[in-house]
């Protein structure tokens, strides 16, 4: 039965269905005219490609085109250090060698006589030079494209802490992370997926500390990535999850630069996706979901409580309505008895059983949720008062919902953000135990609660168990599951990192 | 894969019986019973229960539960039990019923066994449910009352005998469970809490009065409220109340203790064969009124006054012991039990007449007060 969430072996294996150019595919001939035919072939109807043509002062033998897509480069640097140089420069030009060496003045430069490497270069923001009687091109770096500037992540806001967060520009976001471990241990391995937007996917990782068959894992799910576009983070943990069906996340997400190199220090990989905020992090553990990158800037005994805090408000957000309905319909002794007159003089005139107000109840504020989710930020105001006033009071005076279900929905769905990675299957595991429940109380809560354990306990990423059994209950393998412990007390690394003591001279010193 | 879903499914309905509460039933669908009152009809001579139920439709949050009575005749207590739906929609629903009062009548004339009977029978009933015996001639009397402070009179009289042994001492709770428990054991009779009402003008409210003494299965008479609280302390029950006594040792009593604390042992002492019960009282008590302001509380005033206090309490509670061996023969105390446990062998002897034993039996009291507080005004 568990076997329906289980990943799928095999993954069809076909040749990439890659569309084929032909000229694209070609080499270069030494004609400048035949070249920029080709160019013009691979980009026609691209109205947005730019080309100039060049000619030395001093040599009439320099003759040149450059091939640029406008918007994506900087226009100044191609005026300034490759037009001017080109027209002015004495240098003999003998090859492309020369014209990086000694006439252009750009940073990053590269040769090549493939047409594809040329269609990659110029479309992620190069220039390409194309110089009479040579077949090969030069590829010079002078990408410029507009980038969201680097602030805070509106969905991981933190109190204290770092503030910075990730943009849609891969290069920014590995600066970020490179610019807070310096260390040639950090290492950056560049992917290409997508078989048509060839987007640049990064995988980052602390050599000496990450976890090697995690990493194997995920190098030959993502060699298996058969897809025409990657367009954000998601789309790549989609395709080499483990356990496809599950609601449960088992790959991390985060925004935040601080957050990506906390779990790169407990040998945890970093995907980057070029374009995406998003960052996937893996292996990831199922208390990951229970913990926030300010727990650790904050005293340890706060971000304690709120860890405890957040398992707590984990489990009454898929337990609360079921448990209301249990008690009411079934094992009605467990209510004290005020409470039961109470709760059964607000039941008397509502007409639907109890049951089904909740679950109708449970749809619309997930309505609500979503609808203040994707809402323009201006009519916000305008849901409130339709969410609070006539969902909640109105309702309630209409005798269409009672007062108690109100506030079970409410307490529902306050918890429920409290834990915001596990939305999904909160919203899932919620309504099928309220079924459960609804047709055989306490028993059917139970049977519940036991296919999502067992399941939970099933669940692996990337060969890791997202939760470790262990038999003897250690200190070092708790300090940081339900409980924060203090800095100095976090002498030891989860136990999938290959290098698993973090304080070696500490060696438990004060433990 | 597929068998094993079945399997998996197999074992899930294999298991669904186990659930039990089987039924979905909503709030919506029963009428909650507070109290029942068990009387009999004269006439026909069939049993009339009567209901305290939650009138949800009256009840408002503002002014609290509503509560109204119907009764019902039965040929048995269950036969009116079921008869009773022939007057309410929904079905009544006992598992919250906080209160059963036996009217005086059935507790004189029929057995009590047979009554506990069906409330320990039947699944609906929690086995905590108070036992009381009305002094009025019908039980639903009290449940017509007016309440004072709550709204219903079951939850006020379940709150006034759950309270009693820590503020005054003055009558005896017994859930159902352990009422029943009392009747089949040897060597302990069973008391249960007396309810009477208070009649002034048309309306008319009711009160604990005091304990019902059984023997064996019948009701044989009352103790009153000061006799239930030498009973309590006989039976090593109190927590609480209060001790009035004349400070100077005889006249009107004008001076009052509080008691935050009290032990009795209770032990057995063979004497030549036969058993002979030792009660040792010790409590520990504040002193809270005083008759002489001027008083300068010294330690013999106060040892007086503990001398004092302890002698009447003890003279009280072999007052009460002697009343009930001569008048009522019932073991109330639940002596025997201490005899069964303390000495097996003498009980074996003594059990088979155990009825005339413990009317000749010699109880010593010994009472032991300790004054912890007089509280410091100041005399000229």
């Amino acid at each position: 039965m568990f076997g329906l969430f289980k990943r799928k072996k095999s993954r069809s294996k076909d040749s990439p269905g890659r569309a084929n150019h032909a000229p694209e595919d070609g080499v270069l001939s030494s004609s400048l005219a035949k070249n920029v035919q080709t160019m013009e072939e691979i980009f026609k109807d691209v109205d947005t490609l730019r080309s100039r043509y060049i000619e030395n002062t001093h040599s009439k033998e320099l003759r040149c085109r450059i091939f640029y897509f406008d918007g994506v480069v900087n226009c100044e640097l191609i005026n300034e250090h490759i037009i001017k140089p080109l027209m002015i420069s004495e240098a003999k030009p003998s090859g492309g060698n020369v014209v990086i060496n000694q006439i252009v003045q750009i940073d990053e430069s590269k040769i090549t006589d493939q047409f594809c490497d040329i269609v990659e270069a110029i479309t992620y923001g190069n220039t390409v030079l194309f110089i009479e009687g040579q077949d090969k091109a030069v590829l010079l770096n002078t990408k410029n494209f507009s980038t969201r500037s680097v602030d805070e992540p509106d969905n991981e806001k933190v109190l204290l802490g770092p503030r910075e967060g990730f943009t849609e520009s891969m290069m920014q976001n590995l600066s970020l992370i490179r610019r807070r471990a310096l260390t040639p241990d950090l290492k950056m391995k560049n992917k290409i997926l997508g078989t048509r937007t060839k987007t640049k996917v990064c995988v980052c990782y602390m050599d000496s500390i990450v976890n090697r068959k995690a990493l194997d894992e995920l190098n030959s799910r993502l060699e298996k990535i058969d897809i025409d576009a990657v367009l954000d983070s998601n789309y790549i943990s989609e395709l080499t999850r483990d356990a496809p069906w599950s609601p449960f996340p088992t790959v991390g997400y985060t925004e935040r630069p601080d957050v990506v190199l906390g779990k790169l220090m407990e040998g945890r990989i970093a995907v980057f996706v070029d374009g995406s905020p998003v960052v996937m992090t893996l292996p990831y553990l199922f208390i990951e979901n229970f913990q926030s990158s300010e727990d650790y800037y904050m005293h340890y005994y706060y971000a304690s409580i709120a860890r405890l805090l957040r398992i707590v408000a984990y489990l009454l957000t898929i337990s609360v309505p079921a448990l209301y309905i249990s008690i009411g319909a079934f094992h009605h002794e467990m209510f004290p008895l005020q409470l039961f007159i109470s709760i059964a003089t607000d039941r008397k005139s509502v007409p639907l059983p109890a049951a089904i107000e909740a679950l109708v109840m449970l749809i619309v504020f997930d309505i609500l949720r979503e609808t203040g989710a994707r809402m323009p930020s201006t009519i916000g105001s305008a849901l409130s008062i339709v969410g609070a006033l006539v969902i909640g009071q109105a309702a309630v005076d209409a005798k269409l919902v009672s007062a108690p279900m109100v506030i079970i929905i409410a307490l529902t769905g306050i918890t429920s953000l409290l834990v915001p990675k596990l939305n999904t299957s909160s919203m899932i595991i919620r309504v099928v135990l309220l079924l459960f429940s609804s047709m055989f109380g306490f028993f059917g809560y139970m049977v519940g609660i036991s296919f999502f354990v067992t399941h939970i306990l099933n669940l692996r990423s990337f060969g890791v168990p997202q939760i470790m059994l262990s038999r003897k209950l250690k200190y070092q393998n708790v300090k940081d599951s339900f409980m924060r412990a203090p800095w100095w007390q976090m002498i030891n690394r989860p136990r999938f990192a290959a290098d698993a003591v973090r304080q070696k001279n500490k060696g438990g010193s004060r433990d | 894969m597929i068998k094993k879903c079945v399997c998996a499914l197999l074992a899930l309905v294999c298991a669904l019986p186990l659930a039990g509460c089987w039924n979905y039933r909503g709030l919506d669908e029963m009428t909650i019973v507070v109290g029942i009152a068990v009387d009999k009809d004269d006439e026909s001579g069939e049993y009339e229960i009567s209901f305290e139920f939650v009138d949800l439709a009256k009840s408002t949050k503002d002014e609290g539960p509503k509560s109204k009575v119907i009764k019902s005749n039965g040929k048995t207590i269950f036969d009116a039990v079921r008869n009773a739906k022939k007057q309410v929609a929904n079905k009544l629903y006992m598992g919250h019923a906080q209160l059963i009062i036996i009217g005086e009548k059935v507790a004189l004339d029929e057995d009590i066994r047979a009554i506990l009977d069906f409330f320990m029978r039947d699944g609906e009933y929690r086995e905590t449910i108070h036992v009381s015996v009305s002094q009025e001639d019908s039980a639903a009397d009290i449940l017509d009352a007016e309440a004072t402070d709550l709204t219903i009179v079951s939850m006020e009289l379940v709150k006034i005998l759950e309270t009693d042994n820590k503020v005054t001492s003055s009558t005896a709770h017994r859930g159902l469970y352990e009422a029943y428990e009392i009747i089949k054991t040897d060597g302990t009779e069973l008391v249960l809490p007396a309810i009477r009402l208070i009649k002034e003008g048309n309306e008319s409210t009711c009160e604990v009065n005091g304990i019902a003494v059984f023997k064996e299965e019948k009701l044989v008479g009352y103790l009153s409220a000061e006799e239930s609280k030498y009973f309590l302390f006989a039976y090593d029950d109190v927590e609480g109340g209060v001790i009035t006594f004349p400070s100077s040792g005889e006249g009107e009593d004008d001076t009052t203790l509080e008691i935050t604390n009290s032990k009795t042992s209770r032990s057995v002492v063979n004497k030549d064969g036969k058993p002979s019960v030792s009660l040792k009282v010790e409590m520990e008590v504040f002193l809270n009124e005083y008759a002489k302001p001027d008083s300068k509380f010294t330690t013999d005033e106060i040892a007086k006054l503990e001398e004092i206090a302890a002698k009447k309490t003890g003279e009280g509670i072999s007052a009460l012991i002697k009343k009930v061996q001569s008048e009522y023969g019932s073991d109330i105390f639940c002596f025997g039990g201490l005899v069964n446990k303390s000495d097996y062998d003498m009980w074996e002897q003594v059990k088979d007449d155990w009825e005339s034993q413990f009317k000749q039996l010699e109880v010593q009291v010994e009472v032991k007060v300790n004054i912890l507080n007089t509280a410091y005004l100041i005399s000229k």
